[in-house]
């Protein structure tokens, strides 16, 4: 059984607080849903199950009822199951194949049932119920009193009990006590994972390299076909920004935005020195842009970007040593890298 | 002997038509019509261009071309050798290329390599015994082919400064091909545009199409614009490639429709793109920007 993504469990203590030793026997049913997607076969397990205390299972029938809607509320696949062997526990498994984006909600249904043997009622089919059962209990306890009322352990109520004599219900089966819980999956196609530095270096020249990788959420980066990684840098104004002049000779468009195919599962990102190089009268200055690595997947949020990264400053920055050289200096996640120039 | 075709689809070399003249017989791709660029200099007439084992051959898709039609030279590397070798092409698998372009004039430039700020695709390819990796290279990014008439190309691939012995390129032979360019022809020139734009929506992913859209996106003329605009609403995620191509185009219709971009684009980035793109369109018709002043 696969329980890897979220899952909900609930614990419902069904426990019998209105007598004495109610308590102490502390009956319980307890029930568990989650819902999972299997991103290789692109397929949606729901699972639900209920168990009873040993206390009350041999009273006590374990009922499961799972259903799963989808982002509009629209039934996707339902089932339930009855413990009919006095095991004390069920458990129903439902699946089917996700719509990318889709969010998928699962609703356990957990109860404990009070059903009779065949002995203690009798079916019949008469007219106008033609085709209708109608069930004469001999509801001795009169546990279909308490049906609906929450109370769970009926067997101790002798109050108002009409004795032993015919009933008549709609149905068979009495459910005492019944409570639910949910889990919920958004499914997302293949997507980039694990986004990390890899390794970095700095040139003389002043140039900053860092090797960036990431993984696929199926563990294959082959399966990204329809993703794209990738960066926006912002400099300090938009449109073409032109590096402070003297001393730097150089531009960039602002935002620049690069992404590359994420079947690569890496990429390399440069900062360069000025491409022009530098232009007297040296002076000092200092600038900062601003970059956020992100991806992009045809199947995913819209086909809109979706940051792997916070805002990472890149400072460039040129200032005067004290023998009157002068330092181009580039600094970005804690690494640097510095160029002298003259002197 | 089975070999294992390694396809670098897409990434970043793209290129189209060219024309080089292929001289001698040198390797092996899978076309053996295919026009091949001769491998001049060091290996002569007739040989393959082969380093340690690695075998470099290059094929122009098209010899002759017409004005503002892509230029795609395809790049391939074959390891004949017993061992496993590397290779390394350097920043986004282009930078270590260098080109040189006899023009019709008679003039011959060196191009510079390709060099940018930002992310790319790391250069090192590993390439196992009977490995064949392919590349397709669009020239337009080197040069812009802006005038009909012959045109001598030379390529060769040159070591990066981080590349060890192992590197097969460490002493790449020149390879020489001739590139007829017609006169413009505008209907040719849709015709390319339009199966350019059927790639780019019929790509099953996202290399392919931002392969086609890098070429379309060198289509220099306005018979390009309709197609950028529908590669824009493609779905495909090339709208960063498409908004450079019109933005290269200039002109009235190309701004026309990064202003409505700009306005109604499908994503905040594709506005903001579209946006950035313009102000540099305005800013080249009045004039240069001005430097930041200095921040301290």
């Amino acid at each position: 059984m696969r329980l890897k993504h979220l899952s909900v469990s609930l614990l419902v203590l069904l426990a019998a607080l209105f007598f004495a030793h109610g308590a102490a026997l502390a009956q319980s049913v307890t029930g568990y849903t989650s819902i999972d997607y299997d991103d290789s076969s692109g397929i949606v397990t729901a699972y639900s199950e209920t168990s009873v205390d040993y206390d009350v299972m041999w009273d006590y029938n374990a009922y499961v009822a799972l259903s799963v809607t989808d982002t509009y509320g629209s039934l996707v696949v339902s089932g339930s199951a009855t413990d009919f062997n006095d095991v004390g526990f069920i458990s129903i498994t439902l699946q089917f194949y996700g719509q990318s984006e889709a969010t998928y909600t699962a609703k356990g249904t957990h109860r404990a049932r009070a059903v009779y043997f065949y002995t203690d009622y009798i079916e019949e089919y008469y007219y106008p119920y033609r085709y209708r059962p109608i069930y004469y209990y001999f509801d001795y306890w009169y546990f279909g009193f308490y049906e609906g009322y929450g109370i769970y352990e009926p067997w101790y109520y002798y109050f108002l009990s009409p004795g032993y004599r015919e009933m008549t219900r709609p149905l068979r089966l009495i459910n005492l006590g019944t409570t639910t819980d949910y889990a919920v999956l958004q499914v997302r196609a293949p997507h980039p994972t694990n986004f990390r530095r890899t390794a970095q270096s700095s040139f003389s020249n002043g140039q900053l390299h860092f090797e960036y990788a990431w993984d696929s959420s199926t563990g294959n980066v082959g399966d990204l076909g329809q993703c794209t990684v990738g960066e926006i840098v912002y400099q300090p104004t938009r449109g073409t920004y032109v590096w402070p002049k003297p001393p730097f000779d150089s531009s960039d468009p602002s935002p620049g935005v690069i992404d590359v195919a994420a079947t690569l599962g890496r990429f390399n990102d440069d900062h360069l020195p000025p491409r022009n190089g530098y232009v007297a009268p040296f002076r000092a200055a200092k600038f900062t842009a601003t970059q956020i690595y992100r991806y992009k997947c045809n199947n995913i949020n819209g086909g809109r970007y979706v940051n792997l990264t916070r805002t990472i400053p890149i400072v460039r920055e040129f200032y005067q040593n004290s023998n009157g050289s002068w330092t181009y200096k580039c600094s970005k996640s804690g690494f640097s890298a510095t160029s002298t120039i003259g002197g | 002997m089975s070999k294992k075709q390694m396809n670098h689809g897409g990434v970043f070399g793209l290129v189209f038509l060219g024309a080089l003249l292929l001289l001698s017989g040198c390797a092996s791709v899978s076309n053996p019509d295919a026009k091949m660029l001769s491998h001049a200099a060091k290996t002569g007439a007739g040989g393959a261009a082969q380093v340690q084992g690695v075998k470099l051959s290059y094929r122009l898709a098209s010899e002759r071309l017409t004005l503002r039609e892509p230029v795609i030279l395809s790049f391939t590397a074959s390891n004949e050798s017993g061992q496993a070798r590397s290779l390394d092409l350097g920043q986004d698998r282009k930078a270590n290329f260098l080109f040189t372009v006899k023009l019709p004039d008679g003039k011959t430039i060196q191009l510079p390599q390709l060099r940018r700020e930002g992310i790319s695709v790391p250069g090192q390819v590993s390439l196992e015994p009977g490995q064949v990796y392919t590349q397709r290279l669009l020239l337009n990014e080197w040069y812009e082919f802006s005038e009909p008439g012959a045109y001598e190309i030379t390529a060769r691939l040159v070591t990066s400064q981080a590349a060890n012995s192992s590197d097969a390129a460490s002493d790449s032979p020149e390879f020489r091909a001739r590139l007829e360019i017609a006169p413009l022809d505008k209907g040719r020139l849709k015709e390319t545009c339009s199966s350019l734009l059927k790639q780019i929506t019929g790509a099953g992913s996202y290399s392919d199409a931002a392969e086609a859209a890098l070429a379309l996106s060198y289509v220099k003329d306005p018979v390009a614009i309709p197609f950028l605009e529908k590669a824009l609403s493609s779905g495909k995620m090339v709208e960063p490639v498409a908004i450079s191509g019109l933005e290269r185009i200039d002109g009235q219709e190309a701004e026309r429709v990064l202003a409505a971009t700009a306005e109604a684009g499908q994503d905040e980035d594709v506005k903001e793109l579209s946006k950035a793109a313009l102000e540099r369109l305005k800013m080249r018709r009045g004039g240069k920007a001005k430097p930041s002043p200095s921040n301290m």
